[in-house]
């Protein structure tokens, strides 16, 4: 049987809604300590033990510019792919809370406005149309990029 | 140190085995170069295929193959894509001489066997893929925090989460024995009726299997050297050198794909240092050396990693040969050393047996890179060249000491410790950096939690662990001392480049994960900021 490719995950950050495609994600885990992994940018909280490999976990909150996410009792982590160069790496995502899965077929997908996104356009794929609300369906591939782990080494 | 001999049925089907693959490897290639033959990769690909094929035929000392990869790469160089139709007739006819290196690869392999036609081994050995190792190994881990989890609620007697468990252990479990009975070890019993009372037995055999597994991934080095006592004798031989194989650090343990990934490299290394470091015999007497040159191979551990060194005692780089070269070609001549690895480099105007394509040390960096290790070179004229390699440790287990500073675990590798004591309280509490008198020795100290930023308050009681590397003392100021344990060293993975003073990361009893320090790079960061202050 065909996958669909229209079933996303949705979650808040700072009461902002977020997609990312269900293909990508392996599975939602509790948030719990994570270790802080010194001389590396605010938006890497650290890294954590998932049955014995170490994950780096992510707050978008913080990527995003909108400061550090504290944790609290909805505070969830998202185990996702994503491409880094040409490999695909395992991450871990914080999310303030996880929402649901949703259909958003592809004619309900626009591309995102030039402005008033609060995060940066390249980081989306699209704004997502759902029973008369938007979310911003993420580009995961762009979020973490080689680039940017360039400036993580230095 | 050991002088070598050599097993050559071991070498020749080692040989025999990648030979196959890169004559396979050849094929495709080829067969992709008809359909698109302007593509310079590929034809880089099969200029390497070729060259790897000649070094390992002449290394066990198949002439005739060895003479034919030679004119074979000659007819690949040709290749150049400026005209389609040649190239493809080229491609063609290169197809037909693949045949023809199966045929001289069998028949090379038959006179060989019947020259040590005897003794043949009856240890059985299996080859299991690395990732199925890795899969074994999740598992293992999954079992032993879903037992975690059994013993927790054994004390709590909630009956319906125990049952819950129960089923994903027993999931887990079989899915275990499954993969094990798929690599054919040693099958296990059904042990999951009555788990509170099996719980013992299964911790037992979990240990053990998370440990067999890992004992399978590691393998000394000492087979992978000797693999080049044949190699550094007849190359030298056919250049009218004379040269001899000495290896340190045999028993040292690194990951199994470490050894396949480092065959090629090292062994375009090794023929690099007989081509055109090795003087002729004559030569080295005037300069007062031995006649023979010694080529050594050394491995050791360290912070983390393991340290590979290719040295020659011979005459050193040339460094205004390949500073002209480089011009001539336009490379950008600054960074020597980083020329002689950029692809298609090379200072011999002729391309021989041994060397001169610029394709060797091209496939050295390729090999290191993937690793995720680096190379150095360090020089000396007159008195031989030395090929630092440094990888990571991808899995192996250290004994560690645990120490915590701002509410985490570090763990500092046991052989970097010397000694622990209490700061003395006379000692100022907010400063980065600070000196001992320890035994009447000056003791340089940095605090953990000023060096990484780490927030929160340094408590009123702070304790020092004294550690050293390569000859240099300091201490690390830390919270609390936790004293020394076994610790398996995960890579803090792909994602983080490098972290400086971190050299990976381990799992700790809690299940949370702990950061292992890396001494070497924590005082080099030390003498730096210093220097610049």
């Amino acid at each position: 049987m065909q996958q669909s490719n229209d079933q996303y995950l949705t979650f808040f950050i700072r009461g902002e809604e977020y997609a990312v495609s269900i293909l990508r994600v392996k599975e939602i885990i509790e948030y719990e300590s994570i270790t802080r992994v010194p001389t590396t940018p605010v938006h890497v909280r650290g890294v954590l033990n998932l049955r014995g490999t170490v994950l780096p976990v992510i707050d978008l909150a913080a990527k995003f510019g909108h400061g550090d996410s504290e944790a609290t009792r909805t505070t969830c982590v998202i185990v996702a792919e994503t491409a880094l160069g040409d490999q695909m790496l395992i991450v871990g995502l914080l999310a303030d809370a996880v929402s649901s899965v949703v259909d958003i077929p592809a004619d309900a997908v626009e591309p995102p406005p030039s402005f008033g996104t609060n995060i940066r356009v390249d980081f989306l794929t699209g704004m997502g149309k759902l029973e008369g609300r938007l979310v911003l369906i993420l580009d995961l591939d762009r979020i973490l990029s080689p680039i940017e782990l360039e400036q993580l080494a230095s | 140190m050991v002088e070598l001999d050599l097993n050559y049925d071991q070498l020749l089907a080692t040989f025999a085995e990648e030979a196959t693959e890169e004559i396979a490897a050849l094929e495709t290639g080829l067969l992709a170069l008809e359909t698109s033959p302007e593509d310079a990769d590929l034809r880089g690909d099969l200029l390497r295929y070729a060259h790897t094929l000649k070094g390992n035929a002449s290394c066990v000392g198949l002439t005739t193959l060895t003479s034919f990869a030679h004119a074979y790469e000659e007819m690949l160089e040709r290749m150049d894509g400026i005209d389609p139709e040649v190239d493809r007739a080229l491609a063609s006819l290169l197809l037909s001489g693949v045949d023809t290196f199966r045929r001289l690869l069998n028949g090379g392999l038959a006179t060989g066997n019947q020259q040590q036609a005897t003794g043949n081994s009856t240890r059985r050995s299996l080859r299991v893929s690395a990732d199925r190792l890795n899969r074994m190994l999740d598992l293992a881990g999954e079992i032993s925090i879903a037992r975690g989890r059994v013993q927790q609620l054994l004390s709590t007697e909630d009956i319906e989460e125990l049952i819950e468990t129960e089923r994903e252990l027993d999931f887990l479990h079989g899915e275990l024995q499954e993969m094990i009975m798929r690599a054919r070890m040693v099958p296990v019993g059904p042990l999951f009726r009555q788990y509170a009372r099996t719980e013992r037995e299964l911790d037992f055999l979990h240990g053990e299997l998370q440990e067999m597994i890992m004992r399978a991934r590691m393998v000394p080095v000492g087979p992978l050297f000797r693999q080049y006592a044949r190699t550094v004798r007849d190359l030298a031989a056919t250049h009218g050198k004379s040269a001899r194989l000495v290896t340190t650090g045999d028993d040292v343990e690194i990951d199994t794909t470490a050894v396949e990934m480092l065959r090629d490299p090292l062994m375009h290394m090794i023929r690099n240092a007989i081509d055109h470091g090795l003087e002729p015999s004559a030569q080295r007497l005037v300069a007062g050396k031995e006649a023979t040159g010694t080529i050594s191979l050394e491995a050791r551990h360290e912070a983390g990693s393991v340290i590979i060194k290719v040295s020659d005692d011979g005459a050193g780089l040339d460094r205004e040969a390949i500073a002209a070269r480089a011009a001539r070609l336009g490379i950008d001549s600054t960074d020597l050393d980083r020329v002689i690895f950029e692809s298609g480099f090379s200072t011999t105007e002729e391309a021989n047996d041994l060397s001169g394509r610029g394709v060797g040390m091209d496939v050295v960096r390729r090999g290191i890179e993937s690793l995720r290790g680096t190379i150095k070179i360090e020089s000396r004229p007159g008195l031989g060249t030395t090929f630092t390699i440094r990888l990571p440790l991808t899995l192996a287990v250290i004994d560690g000491f645990g120490v915590s500073a701002a509410d985490e675990t570090w763990v500092v590798p046991m052989a970097n410790v010397l000694e622990c004591l209490e700061l003395p309280a006379a000692e100022p509490r907010e400063q980065k950096t600070g000196m001992l008198l320890l035994r009447d020795e000056i003791v340089p100290y940095v605090r953990l939690r000023s060096l990484f930023a780490l927030d929160g308050e340094t408590p009123a009681r702070e304790n020092v662990l004294v550690v050293q590397h390569d000859g240099m003392k300091g201490g690390l100021v830390v919270d609390e001392l936790h004293g020394a344990s076994q610790a398996v060293i995960k890579p803090l993975g792909d994602y983080f480049a490098e972290v400086p003073g971190i050299a990976g990361s381990s799992i700790l009893g809690s299940g949370r994960v702990a950061l292992i320090l890396d001494v070497r790079a924590i005082f080099d960061r030390m003498e730096k900021d210093n220097a610049t202050e």
